[in-house]
């Protein structure tokens, strides 16, 4: 396989190649992203009670608390 | 005002720290990091930080979750007060083993934000018309 190794940047999420640079349509084309680190990204899912007449159990007892206005 | 949290999320999404503590002026662990989902029922906090509390799971209670994609889970629960824009919620809180805890509608249904999307800003609503 022979391969050409061109630099670009990201733009928008989109990969710009230097000016003059024209690749074939449908192309396939490969990425190496240098000394780049995977962001950790949190999935949390917005759980739901399957038994919702549970929910009384989640009532909370609301106490406002002192602030120490003079600092 | 608190910013919302681009690194943990993506889209950015308003991120609130709060203070869990064991009732009954027990230890208390602050800087605890929680999502604000306003589609969670209840609210979950993080199993690393309760356990850093030394507070005692529930034994004889389980609850079962069902996340949107329908996936039920059973959760564990804790008696905790949590400390979040100056006011204490005392009561009953189940587990996440999630890095992040999640501030669902028993609490945000008792106060008023306002989400700044665009500036990536949350804050307390003060001036709500009755």
């Amino acid at each position: 396989m022979k391969v050409a190794t061109y630099e670009g940047i990201v733009e928008n999420g989109n990969v710009k190649l230097p000016d003059g640079i024209h690749l074939p349509e449908s192309i396939r084309v490969y990425v190496v992203v240098p000394d780049a680190e995977p962001r950790r990204i949190v999935h949390l899912r917005s759980p739901r009670l399957v038994h919702p007449e549970q929910a009384k159990d989640f009532i909370k007892e609301v106490i406002e608390e002192e602030t120490d206005a003079g600092l | 005002m608190p910013a919302y949290n681009a690194s943990l999320f993506d889209p950015p999404a308003p991120l609130a720290h709060v203070t869990l503590r064991i009732p009954d002026n027990g230890p208390s662990l602050s800087g605890v990091p929680m999502l604000l989902d306003s589609g969670a029922d209840v609210t979950l906090v993080q199993r690393s930080s309760v356990n850093q509390l030394g507070a005692i799971l529930d034994p004889d209670t389980t609850y079962e979750v069902y996340a949107f994609d329908g996936t039920v889970t059973f959760a564990q629960s804790v008696e905790l007060d949590l400390g979040f824009l100056d006011r204490s919620f005392t009561g009953r809180y189940l587990i996440t083993d999630e890095d992040v805890g999640i501030l669902g509608r028993d609490i945000l249904n008792l106060v008023s934000l306002v989400l700044d999307g665009p500036r990536l800003f949350w804050s307390e609503e003060t001036s709500v018309q009755a």
